[in-house]
């Protein structure tokens, strides 16, 4: 049997239920076999009963629900989840960190000010409170003299797993190294539909791209770049605008995107917060090197490195 | 099925007036929760590797599900594929808001710290489950959302075709990629 035959009656087998019949009724070939077995132990996982009762009262305490039922009003908004971007205590690779806004308070104990801009709110927090530190993170972090890491109590710099790699970020329980990392960013990045030119930022995004007018010396636009589905379809709500430096130590990266209820994001840091001015609308410059507005329906942000506060508002000043 | 049939019923008798009674509603949503919360949950915690992740996106979409229903029409897409639509566009959601901030995701360590599940229990779910959730980490994205689809939210092929926009033949061709993926990274199905 041709190989695509044997795919395809393997996908129908599997489709009419066949490997949740009994192994004795399947007469496949012994790699089918083995799929098929594969797919009654996928079939047969559930993970979904431990945490029944607690969806159900998520979804029932949500501030919509009891609205939604009692009038049926269907049209209101959800309150999706805003995130919210936080400098915790910890430097380096983990400074900037995005939790729920009541998570927020619970693991920082004390918003010291808040500011509201409308779909971004903003939070500094007092960073006297330390946040917990997690009892399955214990024993598995380590900082560059391999001293193991027990709390968020003082700056800590990088950190590294027991083997040394370099630790930059979390997946769920799994702590993520450097290169695994850069792997995934690998596979966003082939998912990205990136475009050079105005006319083409203007044929996907769904609002009028503008582009900064200045940029400090050494810095060009390279490209913009589009978040594609699975299907490739271009999601023209966020966009991601990226420079290229000859100066060393300094990155600019200005992400846009529509302001809604959806793209609604909360940021929050235990360092400098301050509020600016941009163009006369209100803006959040948060630790001196990344800036937050929202203007003609767009919500800008301004991650940079390495640049002068004033240049990071001049940069956004000069988006007209 | 039986709830199945009733849920159709109710399109006709609920969604359709403008503002049905609210008994009715609350039951049309428990029989919804009720019919398609495991279906809906496994699909989320195939495509996450954190329980905790799955259980908040879950819950999330009902809430969407609950707030778009009125726009439902059972013309245009059976009520199964609308809905796992909703699940698939929530998680698509989630890794792109992670992805616009490619740092520390502080959530996860609620989801660490949240006791909401004694020690003891997190480490049986997790001996039981870390050995899928690695192998899972080597699919692709969409790989990953079509093992999601078939074993998670146990849908056909047709009907996975039809969410995702491929083929039917595609859908089986990537199912069986996919499966030979997780089979020689998972080894004997008895470590699952």
């Amino acid at each position: 049997m041709k190989t695509k035959d044997k795919i395809q009656e393997f996908a129908r087998d599997l489709d009419e239920g066949l490997h949740l019949e009994h192994p004795s009724c399947w007469n496949e070939s012994a790699e089918s076999l083995e799929l098929l077995e594969l797919g009654k132990a996928l079939a047969g996982q559930d993970f979904s009963n431990s945490h029944r009762a607690a969806v159900l009262s998520k979804v029932q305490s949500s501030a919509n629900f009891k609205q939604e039922v009692t009038n049926m009003k269907m049209k209101s908004s959800l309150r999706r989840p805003a995130m919210i971007l936080a400098s915790i205590l910890i430097a380096g690779g983990l400074s900037i960190s995005f939790v729920k806004p009541s998570f927020a308070e619970e693991l920082f104990g004390r918003v010291l000010q808040k500011i509201n801009l409308g779909n971004i709110i903003a939070s500094e927090m007092d960073p006297n409170v330390a946040p917990p530190f997690p009892e399955e993170w214990k024993g598995k972090l380590f900082d560059k003299e391999g001293n193991v890491i027990t709390s968020f109590t003082k700056k800590l710099g990088e950190v590294y797993n027991a083997d040394g790699e370099q630790i930059v970020n979390f997946d769920g329980d799994k702590l993520i190294t450097k290169s695994e990392q850069e792997q995934r960013d690998k596979e966003t990045a082939e998912r990205m539909l990136a475009v050079k030119g105005q006319a083409e930022l203007d044929k996907y995004a769904l609002f009028k791209v503008k582009l900064p007018e200045y940029l400090p010396e050494g810095f060009v636009f390279d490209h913009g770049g589009f978040y594609t589905s699975e299907e490739g379809v271009v999601n023209g709500k966020y966009l991601t605008l990226f420079f290229t430096s000859k100066n060393e130590g300094q990155d600019i990266t200005i992400y846009l995107c529509i302001s809604d209820k959806e793209t609604a994001y909360e940021i929050s840091t235990s360092g400098k917060m301050e509020k600016v001015k941009v163009n006369g609308f209100d803006a959040v410059m948060m630790n001196n090197r990344s800036l937050d507005w929202e203007a003609d329906g767009v919500l800008y942000n301004i991650a940079t490195h390495g640049l002068e506060p004033s240049e990071v508002l001049k940069i956004a000043e000069s988006i007209r | 099925m039986q709830e199945r049939a009733l849920l159709q019923s109710f399109w006709h008798k609920s969604i359709k007036e403008e503002r049905p009674a609210e008994a009715n509603t609350d039951r049309l949503f428990t029989t919804i929760f009720e019919t398609y919360y495991s279906r809906i949950f496994n699909y989320t915690a195939y495509r996450v590797s954190c329980r905790y992740t799955a259980e908040d996106l879950t819950s999330q979409v009902f809430e969407k599900m609950l707030s778009k229903l009125h726009s439902y029409s059972p013309e245009k897409a059976p009520f199964e594929v609308w809905l796992f639509a909703i699940a698939r566009n929530v998680v698509n959601d989630y890794y792109r808001s992670r992805r616009r901030y490619l740092f520390f995701p502080l959530e996860a360590v609620r989801e660490l710290v949240s006791g909401r599940q004694a020690p003891e229990e997190h480490l049986l779910e997790g001996e039981r489950s870390g050995r899928l959730n690695l192998a899972l980490d080597i699919l692709t994205a969409k790989e990953r959302n079509i093992v999601a689809l078939k074993f998670g939210a146990d849908l056909k092929n047709k009907e996975i075709a039809r969410l995702t926009g491929m083929s039917e033949s595609n859908v089986g061709v990537i199912l069986y990629r996919s499966m030979k993926k997780l089979k020689s990274e998972i080894g004997s199905v008895d470590q699952l």
